[in-house]
C-alpha cells in the first residue's frame, strides 16, 4: 500500500542559508516539499569527522505529543546509522542537554549577535571531546496530499485508507464515494520529518538537512457514505524500519552518506 | 408503521452492541491478566506484555505526579481499578468506543476506570494517565475540582512519555496549540465559567484546548505549580473557585490572560516547554508482576464496576449487565458472602427483589459480622423501599437502617455506610439526622452523588444558599452524567440554577 519510492535528493548545495535555522523554520511552516540542504564548503563527507557527539531528539525544539513516540526509535535508528558509518558516536543525556541549551539560549540573548546552537556546540566543545557535533529535530509538517499522494523531505508516500466503502461505486450512486474507492483524497494531512544540524566544536555551523519519514495520520473513511473522512492519528508511522531508515539517509546524504551508496 | 418502528427499535438495540440484556458469553471473559501498581490494579484483555508495559509505565507515572505536584500517595488510599479493554463489544457494554477512549469513575468504595486498549501503544497509554489523573487529583478531595483545572491538568500529564532514560511530561499538542493559537480559544471567563458553556463539538474542543494550555503555562514553573497548588488548597477548605482564583494567583484575570497569551505564543514557535526528570532521579514505587486473572475473578470485578454505574444513575443496560457479570461469576466458585451481597444489590437494582433478599439472607447467614456484607444487606433494604409503594417502604427503611448501623458499628471510618444511612434517614423523614449522616460520609470521603445528596436535602430544608454552593460545581461538571442532570433539574425546580452565558 505504501509507495516507498523516492525522490532522489539534490545532491548540489543550495545557497548559502543564514546561520538561523532557515531550514527548520520554514519545515515548520510546512513549504519544504523537496529534500533541502546546506554544507558549508569543504564539508561535503565531514571529512576528518571520527568521533560524533549525538544529541538527543529536540533539545532546541518542541517535540509535539503527536509523534512523541517516534522519539526513540528514530533515536536509535540514528545512532545505528551513523556507527554503521563507523563513526565513534557519544551520546549526551537529555537531561544535560537541555541544561545546556538553557544556558546557550540566554547567552545568545544578551549578545545578539550569534545565534543559540553556535553557542550550544561551543560551550561543549569546550568541556567534551568529539569532532563534530549532530543535533537532531524530529518535525511535524502538513503536507498537501492529491490522489492520496504527498511528497516531502526527497520521500513521496501514500495516505494509508483505512474502513474503505465496501459497497460497489457503481451502487453507491454518489460521486464521493466513487472518488475515494478510485483512490483519491485531496487535502492536508500530518507527517513527519528528521532535521539534522551538525557543528563542528568550535561552535561553526557546516551542515543542515531533512529527511521525511511518514504521514501520521490514516484517513478513516468509515464515514464515506455520508460524504466525509477523517483523518485520525496512525499508530505505526515509526514503526518501519525501513521508513526509518530512508528518512535518516536521507537527512543526512551530503554530509554522511551511506556506505552503501 | 409498526414495522419501521421495529426496524428503528433493532437498529439502536444493534447499534448499543450491548443492549438488554447483554449476553456475554463467558468465553469473552478468559484471557485476562492483572497487575498491581501500588493502590492501583490494572486489570485487561490485552496481552500480558502489554500490561505489564503499561503497570511499569504507571510506576513511572506516578512517581513523576508525585514529583510535579508534591504530593506523595497518602497512607490510606481508596482502591483504584482500572480495566484495560480491547474486545470491541465488552468495550461498547462500558461505553467505550464510538468517540470514548476512557473515562473514571469516583465512588465513596473507590475509583474505577475503563479504557480502551488501542493497538496505538502510546494512545492508549496517554488515555490511562488522561484518566489516572482526575482519580488522583480527587484523592483527599471534599469538594469537585473546577472543570478547567480537572482537564486540563489531566490533559497535561496524558502526554507523559519516557525516553533516553528520562520521562517528559508537557509535550505540546499540535492541535492544542493551533486550536487555542489560530482558532476560537476561550477568555479566562468563560473558561472559568465551565463546560455549560460548551454548546458543540467545537466548543468542548475549545474548552479541552485552553484548560489545557492554561495548566500546561501553569504546571511549567515552580511559581506556577505552587498557585496550582494553592489553588486545589483553598477550594479543600471549603473556599469558591472565584475567592480561591484570587488568593492564589494573585493577580487579575486579564493579567493571567495576557501571560497565558504569551505562553502560547511561545509554544507556536516551537519553544520547549517540557518537564523532564532523568529516570534515576525518581522515586519509584515497583509495579508487580502481572499474573493471569481467572475468568470467574474477571466477571466479578467487571461486574462491580457495572454496579457502581447501575447504582450512580445507571441505565437498565448497566442493571442488567452487572446481573450477567455476577451470575457468570458465582456460577462458576463456591459461594461467597461478599460475591452474594454484591449479587443480590445488582438483583435489586434489577427489579428482582425476592431473589435479591434470599441472596442477602445467605450472605448475612454466612457472615453476619463482615462490614461489607452489612452494608450491601443496607443497600438491598433501600432498593427494596425504594421500589415499595408508599406506605409499604417503613419496614424495609427500619432494615436498611439497621443494617446501616450494624455496618458502622464493625467499620466506623465507612464513607459508603454513612451515605446509605443519610439516604435512609432523609426518606423516612428525619433531615436533621440524615444531614448529619451525609457530613459525617462527606469528613470521610467525596463523591459528586453526596454532595448531591446533601444539595438535596438542603433545598428541601429551605437552605437554597448551601444547596446552590453544593449543586452548581455538579452542573458544570463536564462529565457528570445523570447526576450532572439531577443537579440541573433540582437548581431549575428551585429558581436558582443562573442563565447560560454566551460565548463572545
Amino acid at each position: 500500500m505504501e509507495d516507498r519510492s523516492r525522490h532522489r535528493p539534490r545532491r548540489t548545495p543550495v545557497a548559502r542559508l543564514p546561520l538561523c535555522s532557515a531550514l527548520l523554520l520554514a519545515a515548520l511552516a510546512g513549504c519544504i516539499q523537496q529534500p533541502k540542504y546546506w554544507v558549508a564548503a569543504g564539508h561535503e563527507r565531514a571529512p576528518g569527522v571520527h568521533r560524533l557527539l549525538l544529541c538527543p531528539l529536540n533539545v532546541a525544539v518542541s517535540l509535539p505529543a503527536e509523534i512523541a513516540s517516534g522519539a526513540e526509535p528514530v533515536h536509535s535508528e540514528l545512532a545505528d546509522y551513523l556507527e554503521a558509518q563507523g563513526l565513534q558516536v557519544e551520546h549526551l543525556s537529555l537531561v544535560d542537554a537541555r541544561a545546556q541549551w538553557r544556558e546557550a539560549s540566554a547567552e545568545a540573548r544578551g549578545t545578539d549577535s550569534e545565534d543559540a546552537a553556535a553557542i550550544f556546540a561551543r560551550d561543549l566543545g569546550e568541556s567534551l571531546e568529539f569532532d563534530a557535533m549532530l543535533m537532531p529535530s524530529l518535525i511535524y509538517l502538513s503536507v498537501r496530499v492529491t490522489d492520496n499522494s504527498g511528497t516531502w523531505d526527497g520521500v513521496r508516500r501514500r495516505v494509508k485508507m483505512v474502513n474503505l466503502p465496501i459497497r460497489d461505486p457503481g451502487v453507491s450512486g454518489d460521486t464521493f464515494t466513487k472518488g475515494i474507492a478510485a483512490g483519491g483524497i485531496a487535502g492536508s494531512v500530518m507527517a513527519s520529518s528528521l532535521h539534522v544540524a551538525a557543528f563542528l566544536p568550535d561552535g561553526q555551523r557546516v551542515f543542515e538537512g531533512q529527511g521525511g519519514f511518514d504521514f501520521t495520520q490514516v484517513a478513516d473513511l468509515s464515514g464515506a457514505y455520508g460524504m466525509r473522512f477523517e483523518l485520525r492519528r496512525r499508530s505505526n508511522t515509526f514503526k518501519n524500519p525501513d521508513v526509518l531508515k530512508e528518512g535518516v539517509q536521507i537527512a543526512l546524504e551530503p554530509y554522511l552518506p551511506s556506505r552503501d551508496h | 408503521m409498526r414495522f419501521a418502528a421495529l426496524v428503528v427499535a433493532a437498529l439502536q438495540l444493534a447499534l448499543q452492541g450491548c443492549a438488554p440484556p447483554p449476553t456475554i458469553p463467558r468465553s469473552r471473559l478468559d484471557g485476562w491478566s492483572i497487575a498491581d501498581v501500588g493502590h492501583v490494579r490494572l486489570l485487561g484483555d490485552i496481552p500480558h506484555t502489554e500490561i505489564q508495559r503499561l503497570a511499569d509505565d504507571l510506576a513511572l507515572f506516578d512517581a513523576t505526579f508525585a514529583r510535579i505536584t508534591g504530593r506523595s500517595h497518602p497512607a490510606q488510599e481508596v482502591p483504584v481499578t482500572v480495566f484495560l479493554i480491547r474486545d470491541p463489544e465488552l468495550a461498547r457494554c462500558f461505553d467505550l468506543g464510538q468517540g470514548v477512549a476512557g473515562w473514571a469513575h469516583i465512588t465513596l468504595d473507590g475509583a474505577f476506570s475503563a479504557i480502551l486498549a488501542r493497538p496505538d501503544y502510546a494512545a492508549t497509554r496517554s488515555t490511562l494517565f488522561h484518566e489516572y489523573t482526575h482519580v488522583l487529583l480527587r484523592r483527599g478531595r471534599r469538594a469537585p475540582l473546577p472543570p478547567w483545572y480537572d482537564e486540563g491538568v489531566a490533559s497535561f500529564f496524558g502526554t507523559w512519555y519516557a525516553r533516553d532514560s528520562v520521562v517528559v511530561v508537557g509535550a505540546p499538542s499540535d492541535a492544542a496549540v493551533t486550536r487555542v493559537r489560530s482558532l476560537s480559544p476561550l477568555s479566562l471567563d468563560e473558561l472559568f465559567q465551565g463546560f455549560r458553556l460548551a454548546r458543540n463539538g467545537q466548543d468542548i474542543a475549545d474548552f479541552y484546548a485552553t484548560s489545557w494550555a492554561l495548566s500546561h503555562y501553569l504546571l511549567l514553573t515552580p511559581r506556577g505549580r505552587s498557585e496550582m497548588t494553592r489553588f486545589v488548597d483553598e477550594l479543600s477548605r471549603g473556599n469558591q473557585p472565584e475567592q480561591a482564583l484570587r488568593v492564589a494567583f494573585g493577580r487579575s484575570r486579564s493579567e493571567l490572560e495576557s501571560e497565558l497569551n504569551q505562553h502560547v505564543a511561545h509554544l507556536a514557535r516551537r519553544v520547549v516547554s517540557e518537564v523532564v526528570f532523568e529516570i534515576d532521579a525518581l522515586d519509584i514505587y515497583p509495579a508487580g508482576r502481572v499474573a493471569p486473572l481467572p475468568t470467574v475473578d474477571a466477571a466479578r470485578e467487571l461486574g462491580r464496576m457495572a454496579l457502581q454505574r447501575a447504582r450512580a444513575g445507571g441505565d437498565a443496560r448497566d442493571r442488567a449487565l452487572a446481573k450477567r457479570l455476577f451470575e457468570i461469576s458465582a456460577s462458576q466458585q463456591p459461594p461467597s458472602a461478599r460475591l452474594e451481597a454484591e449479587f443480590s444489590q445488582a438483583l435489586a437494582l434489577s427489579g428482582r427483589m425476592q431473589e435479591a433478599m434470599a441472596k442477602i439472607r445467605e450472605a448475612l447467614a454466612r457472615a453476619p459480622n463482615d462490614p461489607q456484607v452489612q452494608l450491601g444487606a443496607g443497600r438491598v433494604e433501600l432498593a427494596r423501599a425504594e421500589a415499595a409503594e408508599s406506605g409499604k417502604a417503613a419496614s424495609a427503611l427500619d432494615a436498611a437502617e439497621a443494617h446501616y448501623r450494624k455496618s458502622l458499628a464493625l467499620d466506623p471510618g465507612s464513607a459508603s455506610a454513612w451515605f446509605g444511612l443519610g439516604r435512609v434517614l432523609r426518606q423516612a423523614a428525619r433531615p436533621d439526622e440524615a444531614r448529619s449522616a451525609l457530613q459525617n460520609s462527606r469528613h470521610l470521603g467525596w463523591s459528586s452523588r453526596l454532595d448531591l445528596a446533601i444539595g438535596e436535602l438542603e433545598l428541601e430544608s429551605g437552605r437554597s444558599d448551601e444547596a446552590f454552593e453544593l449543586l452548581w460545581p455538579l452542573v458544570q461538571y463536564p462529565h457528570g452524567g445523570h447526576v450532572r442532570d439531577e443537579a440541573s433539574r433540582l437548581l431549575e425546580e428551585a429558581g436558582l440554577l443562573p442563565e447560560t452565558p454566551t460565548r463572545r
